[in-house]
This record gives structure tokens, sequence and C-alpha cells, in this order.
């Protein structure tokens, strides 16, 4: 048995892996409407080209086929979901997981908030109702979450004033413009969310 | 007609994927966050052996020649992360590999005032 070990045996690759205590990795979630510029914002900053995985959902659906029979059949929906990692000093890894806004993805969001420092909210002011969903879903869980207007050529049809009566969103929520394109603006952007969830976890260690 | 042969090619691009796990959804044990790094425990080759899928090996593979999370191997090997949940749920039970974070741990450090600094004062640096 042991002359297996010899042969097979890989030694930790160096730098990586065992070698070193791995990295703590941490989440933010970028939801937003279809062609918000969810993916944009986040190669912005990305220090690798965005990846894309799927999540999916399976559930019965209970309905009546062409013959009149009542059918039993699966329904399967999926969601691509894009990712970068970013790598910050104190060998701390930041995901950001971009993920489309509609409700009927929340069983993702079910996934994705979980240790989820918080959520941007990518809105483009000349499509509202495509947010609605992913702001209500983020205030029932209590999930920190900001709202940021990507200013599509610079140009913002609304103030955040408006924007912020049209989401219904609370008080204390920050709404912000944004340019998906800009790694500034996205950084700035992402700054002013971790600044909101720190505000959200000392009141919370207050109140407990 | 043409959208049900859509959706038949849907249904089993999908359904194959879960015949690797055996039909299961859900991990032996706890979910493992998305962003858990996955790396080999060293005892890998030997042990792995005994797998019968091929996606296993490449599991492995993969996150024996970079430190990857469970999204990123998902991506890689264009497998639904339901799917790289259980098989590296499986690995972890065998010691193969290990994850670098728990459910738990996540939930705890999404409101650790300190790690949070850490991160504010880390996008500012970039
Ligand atoms: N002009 C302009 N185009 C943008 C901006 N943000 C995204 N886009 C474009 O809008 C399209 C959709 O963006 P994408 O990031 O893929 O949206 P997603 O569906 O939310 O991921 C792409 O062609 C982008 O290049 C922006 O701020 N200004
Ligand atoms: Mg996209």
């Amino acid at each position: 048995m042991a002359s297996l070990r010899s042969d097979n045996m890989v030694a930790p690759p160096s730098g990586t892996a065992a070698s070193t205590a791995p990295p703590t990795t941490v989440k933010i979630v970028i939801a937003g409407g279809f062609a918000v510029g969810k993916t944009t914002f986040v190669s912005s900053i990305s220090d690798i080209t965005p990846l894309t995985t799927e999540a999916a959902m399976t559930s019965k659906s209970i309905g009546v086929d062409n013959a009149g029979q009542v059918s039993d059949r699966k329904m399967t929906t999926t969601v691509a979901m894009d990712f970068g990692r970013i790598a910050l000093p104190g060998n701390l890894w930041l995901y950001l997981f971009g993920t489309p806004g509609q409700d009927r993805f929340s069983f993702m969001w079910d996934d994705l908030i979980v240790g989820s420092i918080g959520a941007v909210v990518l809105v483009d002011t000349s499509r509202f109702d495509d947010c609605f969903g992913a702001v209500d879903y983020f205030e029932q869980h209590r999930l920190p979450f900001i709202v940021a207007v990507n200013c599509f050529d610079g140009k913002a049809f609304h103030d955040t004033q408006e924007i912020r009566q049209a989401l219904n969103v609370p008080g204390d929520t920050p709404v912000v413009y944004t340019d998906a394109r800009s790694r500034e603006a996205t950084k700035q952007t992402l700054l002013t969310l971790v600044r909101h969830s720190m505000k959200r976890a000392s009141e919370a260690s207050v109140a407990t | 007609m043409s959208e049900g042969i859509e959706e038949d090619f849907e249904e089993s691009r999908l359904v194959r994927p879960y015949a690797l796990t055996g039909g299961r959804t859900r991990p032996s044990e706890g979910d493992l966050p998305l962003e858990a790094l996955v790396y080999p425990t060293g005892d890998a080759p030997s042990k792995a052996v005994r797998g019968v899928a091929i996606e296993r090996h490449k599991i492995l593979d993969l996150c024996t020649s970079e430190l990857l999370s469970v999204a990123e191997i998902s991506a890689k090997l264009s497998l639904p992360i339901g799917v790289i949940r259980v098989l590296v749920s499986d690995l972890i039970g065998e010691g193969v590999v290990k994850a670098s974070a728990t459910r738990a741990q996540t939930i705890a450090s999404s409101t650790d005032i300190r790690l949070l600094e850490s991160v504010l004062n880390g996008i500012a640096s970039l």
C-alpha cells in the first residue's frame, strides 16, 4: 500500500494551496436587469476574465397536455451567472457575482446572499422595473444593498431623489451614479457598498 | 415543434450532469459556499483512484494546478454549481480535498467589522 504513495504523491504546489493558508474569501452580489451592465461592471475591476457558471432549478409543474391528460412534468430553469475575482492585500479574495435581477431567479439569490457582504443593484433608468424584484428581495432578507445607476454614455435621466422614490428604497440606502465601464467608478461603487455594510453591521452589534 | 425539441435538449443537458452525482442535488455535508476555495490535502492521488467519475479527477487536477473556488471549478468544467457541490463534498468526505470555508464561517465573516474594514481598505488601495 505504501508503495502506491511514493509514485503518485503530488507535492503541494508552491505558492498555492497547501503551502500557505488559503486566502479568506468574501463576496458581493451584483444584481440587475438584462443588459444593464453587470458583466461590464465585474470586468472593469476583476483580476480574471469573468467566468460564467450555471445554476439549475428543477420544479414540478402540474398541467394539462394537448390530449386533455393531466401531466406532471419537470420544469427546469437555468440561470447563467458571471463572476470575477479580485485579490486584495492581506490574503483576501473578493468575488463579484453578477446575477439577473428578476425575482423568478430568486432561487439563485437564496444561495448567493449566504455570507455575502452585500449587493449592488445596477439600474438602467429607462427600465426601472427590471430591478424591483431584486430590491424587494434584498430588503426582505435584510442584505445590505445600494442602488447604482449605470449612466450609459455619461447620461443620467433622473436625479437620485427621483430614483429613490421610484424604487421606494429605505432612506439610509445609498443611491449613487456609476459607470460600469470605468474601473474607478466601479471601485467607488464597491466602497460605498462596503461602507454601508459596515454601518449596518455596527448597528446590529450595538442592538444585540 | 421546434420548441419541444429545444426543451428536450435543455433537459438532457441538465439531467446528465446530475447522473454524475447519483441523482443527488444536495451535498453530503453542509452546503459549500460558492466562493470556498478547494485544495488538495496531499492524500489525493491514492484515494481518488477509487472514484468512478472522470469529473472527480478533473476537479482534482484543476485544484491541484491552481487555487480555485467552487464557482470557478463549475465554470471551468461547464457543470452546474449544484453538481460540483456534490462532487466536491464527496471528495472532502474522503479526505482528498479541503474547502477553505464553511457556510457558517462565511455567514459570520459577512458581518465581521474587522474583515469588512480590511475589504474596504483593500478596495481603496486598488
Ligand atoms: N455605452 C455604454 N454601454 C454599456 C455600459 N455598460 C454596459 N454597456 C454595454 O451594454 C451591453 C450589456 O452589458 P452587459 O455588461 O453585458 O450587461 P449584463 O447583461 O447586465 O451583464 C454591452 O454591450 C455593454 O458593452 C455603459 O455604461 N455605457
Ligand atoms: Mg451578463
